[in-house]
């Protein structure tokens, strides 16, 4: 090495200026393309900001032709099928996370291979699992579940209308399927970052395994899981495709679960041709500004939620 | 805690408690496999009659009554052409500005990790990765479109390359933390410039991770449809330009399934549908195959 | 310390340039090599005379013919006869969902005419056609329904605007009835009061009075299932609009539009083709469909007979559904852009008492151009121009006939009549660009 110490610091020292320009420029990037969206968001929903100012979100009203705008009812839509998803998913996902994590040595086998399967739900993208709702079970909820709950479960407000497929327990059971990867795979990472110091005390006590579980590592891992369902959550809420061809597309509010509804995404994809005049097109901006605030909202909690279990397990030596 | 001192029933109730809920568990997994099975197999049994040399090579067809189906006529099949031209286009383009953008912003988040931006950065990150995709091309339609005056394959790819820059710099931020300090500190005590172990040392030790980020980043941005309603359009044939409506295969599973008038067009719908499925599916599995568990559960979600 | 297996690695890392370069390489190829496979050889186009056809079989009336339809109709020849190779662009268009399919089997047929020349059709909406050509997204827009004055003036300042009607629509009331075969008569006034909810059963003395003795006799004790489009459509604005001119509550209480509409009872079911499954499915259901939906798929579902001015219950076709425009044309179609704002050809059909065979359902559907393509506004070039009036000159001409491979009657859509057919010439005849007319 010819070159002098103090030389080669300053050359390293430049590369390194270089270098962390450039990908703090990327960071940058990605809080510009955030804010880009909040900005844009709101300058192209004035309007209708100033003409409806809260009652926006709190009237029931949606009436094109005589340009009423409010957005309760698909709020409300939003609300129920996620949380639908959730009520189903949340069970599911975590039991595919408990069975994934506490088969954590196994990399071969059947276990293996469904954890492999579940992961791959994921893959499928959103309009396939659209399209095939749509076609696939829409008729079987219409033809066979939907019947019997209102059979049974009829004196109830919530299964008293009739059975039609297009709905919100359809868009709920589609939504579901959606989340159980984002559950299952966070709730397993969770898991996984349970110290195995846990499980093991538990176990020199004689517990069973599923004792562990719910003892040791479950009451561990709460806020990650917590966090899990969050994010499910907020990826219900985002979710485009797959609810608009089966939800039903009504814009009153729904009565029942079975009933026809709207929610916050499919209402801009299926409005957004329809727009004829400036208070329309702002509208349809302020859904999404909604839709932006709520997603903001539920995930900024989620992932403090998820990190504060797993960061402190990211760095290794 | 449970005490030691049991009797002998508690004993039993213990044992069955834990075989029940063994079962209750397999059957979770049982549960949300299914869908996956059924949708799989859906697909491929509406999709396979559709699936032909030609349906490669054709644009899709026009609409046809049910009397021009029966009778044969070959102006009733077609195929995806312009969609998997139009997908490549934009898809690749896509990555040409998300990889960049995405690996430089992972790289910041794990060598910087203290600073401000970087926490700030990262969690903005994280936000972005489960937005709701409509609204981001909402954003690139007033942004691009509109003041273009034409929809176009560079606002379609602009749209997917937001959609992918998060995953990209997730994927490469979490490879890049698991590669050991100690590999950084061995390598500045030799006197080696921070950026040179950056980019020799840190790098490649986690390519592996960059490698999955980008694909699985891939795989989403292929199967993202509601941004491209809105910033792509259609145009029923190959690209012709950059700056011109461009088809794309998830918007023929939109545009041509939900037009259930015509069986034809429902055909070529479901065609679609099972080559992006296939598509998917290899690109997951590589991604098992060739990286393994560790990364198997770093995924995009779609 | 934990360091990867570097075989595995290095696997992955090829396949994954491998991949990546494959995919930027082709994307670069496709950018640099634009227009795929398309055919090159240019075909003559030759236009059938057109004859009057009916495919509806019923009792009430609905094969006869009226003057105006024959007329309209029977001599109907191409003036289009250019066939020479015109250069490459790429045109815009975009706009309603209506004649979506109709447009995309004109564009896919028109490519064989002109190889280089490829339209992109967006069907994004009506509301979003006018958007656009306000805009300049598109060179062509399409909407079902005429500008309204708020949208007018929200158009450029000095542009003229040509409404330029290219294809018709019908829409019929669908109705899922066990064992009654006849065709229902209806009014506006009931269908408004079936759809607004004060009509709720289907032996309601208001529908069976509008029955022969022995169909009033067959309607069930049994509520009706009303079904409505969940989207919006021109079907569904040539519907309420026809629902308003009959029926004053339902126009002060709900109106008419292309896009949403607060119906106040009924479920909504996605497109013509939801819509007619939704009725399919369900016993003792209503709904309105577009008469294009049932041609394409004839047999499947039942529709009703309407009423029309003169007095008679018309069961709607391909001819009657002409006719009933040629007859709002012989009225006198608006000729400046002002006039189009309060012009309905609903209301046309629906005040016409002259013409005892037309069906009183129906309406054009449009496409929207600038008279000056070339000024800055329409953000058009030369050759998008020309590419687009020859376009719009082949539909109007050739795209009318009965060849099935671009005849809007084979997808259910009635041809124009041969007097939008002239008016249309007219006025692309007018259309110019730097003051030059482009055809």
């Amino acid at each position: 090495m010819t070159a002098s110490p103090k030389e080669k610091r300053r050359s390293g020292s430049k590369g390194d200026l270089v270098l962390k320009a450039v990908v703090g420029a990327a960071a940058v990037g990605v809080i510009a393309i955030l804010v880009g969206l909040g900005v844009e968001l709101t300058s192209g929903s004035w309007l209708s900001i100033k003409t409806f100012g809260l009652g926006f979100i709190t009237g029931s009203t949606w009436n094109p032709p005589h340009d009423i705008f409010n957005v309760f009812p698909f709020i409300l839509g939003t609300l129920i099928t996620s949380a639908l998803a959730l009520l189903f998913g949340l069970p599911i996902g975590l039991g595919v996370a408990i069975f994934l994590s506490e088969r954590a040595g196994r990399t071969r086998g059947v276990g293996a291979a469904l954890g492999s399967l579940v992961e791959l739900l994921a893959a499928v993208p959103s309009v396939i699992y659209g399209l095939w709702g749509l076609l696939v079970l829409v008729p079987f909820m219409r033809a066979y579940v939907e019947p019997t709950l209102k059979t049974y479960l009829g004196f109830t407000q919530l299964f008293n209308a009739a059975p039609f497929g297009l709905d919100l327990l359809t868009a709920g059971v589609v939504l579901t399927i959606m989340i159980i990867p984002t559950i299952s795979a966070v709730s397993r990472d969770v898991l996984n970052a349970v110290p195995n110091s846990q499980r093991e005390a538990m176990y020199s006590l004689g517990a069973t395994d599923w004792e562990v579980t719910r003892k040791a590592v479950l009451p561990y891992a709460r806020s990650g899981i917590f966090g899990a369902t969050i994010l499910g959550l907020g990826r219900a809420v985002g979710e485009t495709m797959a609810v608009t061809f089966v939800v039903g597309n009504a814009t009153a509010i729904p009565t029942s679960l079975i009933s026809p509804g709207y929610t916050l995404t499919s209402l801009i994809v299926n409005q957004f041709g329809t727009t004829t005049d400036p208070l329309s097109d702002a509208a349809l901006v302020e859904v999404g500004l909604v839709l932006f605030m709520l997603a903001l909202v539920i995930n900024a909690f989620a992932r403090v939620l998820v990190w504060r279990m797993t960061r402190s397990t990211r760095f290794r030596v | 805690m449970t005490s030691i001192s049991q009797t002998g029933r508690r004993q039993e109730w213990r044992r069955i408690l834990d075989r029940i809920m063994k079962v209750l568990v397999i059957l979770a997994v049982v549960i949300a496999v299914i869908p996956l099975v059924l949708v799989v197999w859906d697909v491929v049994s509406q999709g396979l009659p559709a699936i032909t040399l030609n349906f490669f090579t054709h644009n899709p067809p026009s609409p046809c009554s049910t009397g021009q189906i029966a009778s044969g006529s070959s102006y009733c099949w077609g195929g995806i052409l312009n969609g998997i031209e139009g997908s490549f286009l934009m898809v690749g383009m896509a990555t040409l500005i998300a990889v960049p953008v995405g690996v430089g912003a992972g790289i910041y988040f794990s060598e910087w990790p203290e600073s401000r931006l970087s926490f700030l950065s990262s969690f903005t990150n994280d936000v972005l990765a489960e937005f709701p995709t409509i609204t981001i091309g909402l954003f690139i339609f007033v942004l691009i479109v509109e003041t273009t005056r034409t929809f176009s394959a560079v606002a379609g790819a602009t749209s997917l390359a937001i959609i992918m820059l998060p995953i990209v710099a997730r994927t490469t931020e979490e490879s890049l933390k698991l590669v050991p300090t100690t590999l950084r500190e061995a390598s500045m005590a030799l006197g080696i410039p921070r950026w040179k172990t950056i980019f020799r040392i840190v790098i490649s030790t986690g390519r592996s991770g960059l490698a999955t980020g980008i694909l699985l980043a891939i795989a989403r941005a292929a199967g993202e449809t509601a941004p491209l309603v809105v910033t792509a359009g259609y145009l029923n044939f190959p690209p012709t330009g950059l700056f011109q409506p461009t088809a794309s295969i998830p918007y023929i599973i939109y545009n041509f399934g939900t037009g259930g008038d015509y069986a034809n067009w429902t055909t070529t719908a479901w065609g679609a549908a099972l080559a992006l499925v296939v598509f998917m599916l290899i690109l997951n599995l590589s991604v098992k195959l060739f990286i393994g568990r560790r990364f198997a559960g770093v995924r995009a979600e779609i | 310390m934990n360091l990867y297996k570097t075989a595995t690695s290095g696997t992955t890392i090829g396949l994954v340039v491998v991949l990546v370069v494959v995919v930027i390489a082709a994307g670069a190829y496709i950018a640099l090599n634009p227009g795929g496979t398309t055919t090159t050889t240019v075909v003559n186009t030759t236009t059938a005379t057109s004859t009057a056809t009916s495919t509806a079989t019923s009792t009430a009336i609905s094969t006869a013919t009226s003057t105006a339809v024959s007329t309209a109709t029977s001599t109907l020849t191409s003036t289009f006869t250019s066939n020479t190779l015109l250069p490459a662009a790429t045109v815009n268009a975009g706009g309603g969902t209506l004649v979506y399919p109709l447009m995309q089997a004109w564009i896919n047929t028109y490519s064989f005419v002109q190889p280089n020349i490829q339209i992109s059709y967006s069907a994004v909406g009506s509301g979003k056609g006018i958007a656009g050509i306000t805009s300049g997204l598109y060179t062509i827009g399409e909407s079902d329904a005429p500008l309204s004055k708020a949208q007018y003036a929200g158009l450029p300042a000095n542009s003229t605007l040509l409404t330029i009607p290219v294809s018709d629509s019908g829409i019929i009331p669908a109705y899922n009835l066990p064992g009654i075969t006849a065709h229902l008569n209806f009014t506006g006034n009931v269908l408004a009061e079936i759809f607004y909810g004060s009509i709720t059963m289907w032996n309601d003395p208001r529908i069976a009075n509008l029955q022969s003795p022995s169909v009033a006799a067959q309607l069930p004790t049994h509520a009706i299932q009303v079904y409505h489009r969940s989207d919006g459509s021109g079907t569904m604005y040539g519907f309420t609009q026809f629902l308003s001119d009959s029926n004053s509550t339902w126009k002060s209480q709900i109106g008419y539009s292309t896009g949403t509409l607060a119906w106040p009872v009924g479920i909504g079911c996605l497109h013509n083709a939801g819509v007619a499954d939704c009725i399919a499915t369900t016993p003792y259901s209503i709904g309105p469909l577009e008469i294009a939906y049932e041609i394409a798929n004839p047999g499947q579902i039942n529709y009703g007979a309407v009423r029309n001015a003169f007095g008679n219950y018309i069961v709607a076709n391909l001819t009657n559904i002409s006719g009933a425009l040629a007859a709002a044309i012989s009225n006198g179609l608006p000729s400046t852009d002002p006039q189009w704002t309060s012009y309905s050809v609903i209301q046309a059909t629906f005040n016409d008492t002259s013409d005892p065979y037309i069906y009183p359902v129906s309406t054009f559907t449009y496409a929207l151009v600038y008279q000056d393509l070339s000024a800055s506004y329409a953000s058009t070039s030369q050759a998008q121009a020309v590419a687009a009036l020859n376009f719009l000159s082949w539909v109007v001409n050739d795209g009318q006939s009965k060849s099935p491979t671009s005849s809007g009657a084979t997808l259910g859509y009635p041809p124009l009549p041969l007097s939008a057919v002239t008016l249309d010439n007219s006025l692309l005849a007018s259309i110019t660009y730097n003051g030059t007319p482009v055809l």
